[in-house]
């Protein structure tokens, strides 16, 4: 919506604080009254709250399929290894098969779980875009004592009207706010 | 539920209900990290001469006697033909039961949404962790020679020979590996967002250690979901993990022909060993938890203990069923060796140790559980986490022990007298777990504050009639 514009029309991040979760899904209410987009709203919380309690898009999580991914990744991992190492240098056994298929089923769970979980692990941060590499985001510290920041972006001309709306919303805090949503 | 709305009468019972559950009686956020960081940052002349002599008892007797095992030859310890395992497979097995805690107390009660579970997810965890660490240091002692122990690692000699995926010894490596990766990627997801929280309040050293270890955490909405997304994942996929390693641990004994152990019952009946002695350790540890570490009071309450004191109860009642249809089933079936087997854990030399395992595992804890004046004690829940677990480490020596000792023939019989070395060692390793654990709970928040403060969102009162009742809201 911003990219872009300049001068009165440029961009300015500010940032909202709620102890409320109701306060805070009002103040997103008036937000999305004057006209600013869900996508240039932040929500930053020190407890996780379902993006219906603060009226927000619900948006599924994209970990499952890295679950998936890695489960399917650690399942041929183990088929490699469970039957393919032993036809690298064959050693037989009177009366015992080469490739015993009961046994497989433990190197294959116990691989396919493996890469299961290190997947769901690195999915966290690869969908969260963590650790930061894009410069400085917003934040605002009391987020860790509980308190709900709500972080919006409007066009210079428009910071005051906003201001003025969200003040009957009950923050403690609207100040400006430095850094990109990423 | 308004407190002005409440009649007087009734106010004296809500008091008595905060003062009960933890979830009932919110702090302010604020003061709640604060009380954390207190505790973590509390680094006092006492807890440093603790963790000093736990620090030099661990350095001498386990990586000194270590040291000396490697540099003699595993002749030092105790075992002779035909008794090959002794204490350092005993204390393996103990290990990985101990191990159980931490995804029993977490994944379960986090998948069946137990509440009570919420101060003390974190510290079970921990427990996990450290003692895998400590489990995982056995296979590689009992090697003798540890400095082959590569060999176990899935990658190929230089005539492309692969280790052999059928023996069990290959399924432990992947399974604990599994398992110690799993649980520790387990431990520090719902740690970021208390390590963001320890960020932001700390200075000098512990901020840049927390600023790196958060890895840049805000709390957005998408974090969140991916979090509680990658959580939820971990905590069923953690279950059926938790359960493969103690069966293939008891796979160890059950696929080699040997009577005592060639039993179809040894995977449940080795979880449910597991769980047990996990559970009461969790009890101990809380106990110490409470009374070693600051403020820690307000977040571990009588309740806590009362809630696992009911799981020590039916998990025991558990244990006491694999026990008896293991042993009932083998005595009736009437075979030669196997009696003799029986006979040498009820009435022969290894008796005291059989009887310290059914007195400890079944007969005081239904003794003593049974009473919630008794659960609600945090001393009572302690002792029972020391005496069930004396009780569980007598399981696996009997196990271990007691039937290598008694086989076919009588010239294959023996006797085992763990050495010096064995017996400093195995000492050692619980040094060990308490030194690790006494660091960490200076280094990381013990309680995951942003849990307890969603549980404290989620839990309210209830007018009915007369009456106040607790209510929980479904927030996750």
């Amino acid at each position: 919506m911003y990219g872009g514009y300049q001068g009165r029309y440029a961009p300015k991040t500010f940032v909202a604080l709620y102890h409320e979760p109701d306060d805070a899904a009002r103040a997103i209410d008036v937000l999305r009254e004057i006209g600013i987009e869900d996508r240039f709203i932040q929500v930053q919380s020190g407890v996780p709250y379902r993006a219906e309690f603060l009226g927000r898009p619900e948006r599924p999580s994209g970990v499952p399929k890295y679950a998936m991914v890695g489960a399917f990744v650690g399942f041929l991992a183990a088929l490699g290894l469970y039957y393919g190492t032993p036809l690298l240098y064959p050693i037989r056994v009177g009366g015992k098969p080469l490739l015993a298929v009961p046994p497989s089923f433990i190197v294959l769970f116990e691989l396919t779980m493996l890469g299961m979980l290190i997947a769901t692990f690195l999915g966290v941060f690869v969908e969260s875009l963590l650790p930061p590499v894009f410069g400085k985001r917003v934040y605002h510290p009391e987020v860790s004592d509980g308190a709900i920041a709500v972080f919006f972006q409007v066009p210079a001309h428009l910071a005051e009207r906003v201001k003025q709306a969200l003040a009957a919303t009950g923050p403690s805090e609207i100040a400006p706010a430095e850094g990109t949503f990423l | 539920m308004q407190e002005t709305t409440l009649p007087a009468e009734l106010h004296e019972r809500v008091e008595e209900l905060r003062e009960e559950h933890l979830l009932l009686d919110p702090r302010p956020r604020e003061e709640m990290n604060r009380m954390v960081l207190e505790a973590m940052e509390d680094v006092n002349r006492e807890y440093i001469i603790v963790m000093t002599i736990l620090g030099l008892v661990t350095a001498v007797t386990l990586f000194g006697a270590w040291g000396y095992l490697m540099s003699k030859g595993l002749g030092l310890a105790g075992i002779r033909r035909p008794i090959y395992w002794g204490l350092f497979i005993v204390s393996f097995v103990f290990w990985i039961g101990i191990s159980h805690a931490g995804t029993f107390v977490s994944a379960i009660l986090r998948v069946f949404k137990a509440e009570f579970r919420r101060p003390f997810t974190r510290a079970a965890e921990l427990m996990t962790t450290f003692a895998l660490a400590g489990a995982g240091l056995y296979p590689l002692i009992h090697l003798g020679r540890t400095w082959r122990f590569y060999w176990m690692i899935p990658y190929p000699n230089q005539r492309w020979l692969w280790p052999n995926f059928r023996s069990p010894l290959v399924w432990d490596f992947l399974a604990i590996n599994t398992y110690l990766l799993g649980s520790t990627m387990y431990l520090f997801l719902p740690l970021i967002p208390d390590l963001a929280m320890a960020r932001d309040k700390s200075k000098g050293w512990r901020k840049v250690l927390y600023t790196i270890l958060s890895f840049g955490w805000r709390g957005t909405e998408e974090e969140w979901r991916h979090l509680q997304k990658a959580i939820q994942i971990f905590a069923w996929a953690i279950i059926p993990v938790m359960f493969s390693v103690h069966t293939i641990v008891s796979w160890d004994f059950a696929v080699a022909m040997k009577l005592g152990w060639h039993s179809t019952i040894f995977g449940p009946y080795f979880i449910v060993g597991a769980i047990l002695s996990g559970i009461s350790a969790v009890g101990f540890i809380l106990y110490m938890i409470r009374i070693s570490v600051k403020n820690m009071r307000y977040f571990i309450r009588p309740e806590h203990f009362d809630a696992l004191g009911k799981l020590l109860l039916i998990i025991s009642m558990g244990w006491a069923y694999f026990f008896f249809n293991e042993f009932l089933l083998e005595w009736y079936g009437g075979e030669h060796t196997v009696q003799e087997i029986l006979r040498y854990y009820t009435t022969g030399d290894m008796a005291p140790v059989w009887w310290t395992m059914v007195i400890c595992n079944i007969l005081i804890p239904w003794l003593v559980l049974w009473n919630k004046n008794w659960r609600r004690k945090p001393w009572v829940m302690a002792l029972m986490g020391i005496i069930v677990n004396i009780g569980m480490y007598a399981e696996r020596y009997v196990i271990v022990v007691g039937a290598l000792s008694r086989n076919r023939i009588p010239f294959d019989w023996g006797w085992y007298k763990p050495s010096l070395v064995e017996i400093s060692i195995a000492l050692g390793t619980f040094t060990l777990f308490f030194f690790l654990y006494g660091l960490a709970s200076r280094l990381i928040p013990l309680i995951p504050v942003w849990e307890v403060e969603e549980g404290h969102h989620a839990h309210g009162l209830k007018r009915i009639g007369k009456g106040v009742v607790k209510t929980v809201a479904e927030l996750e």
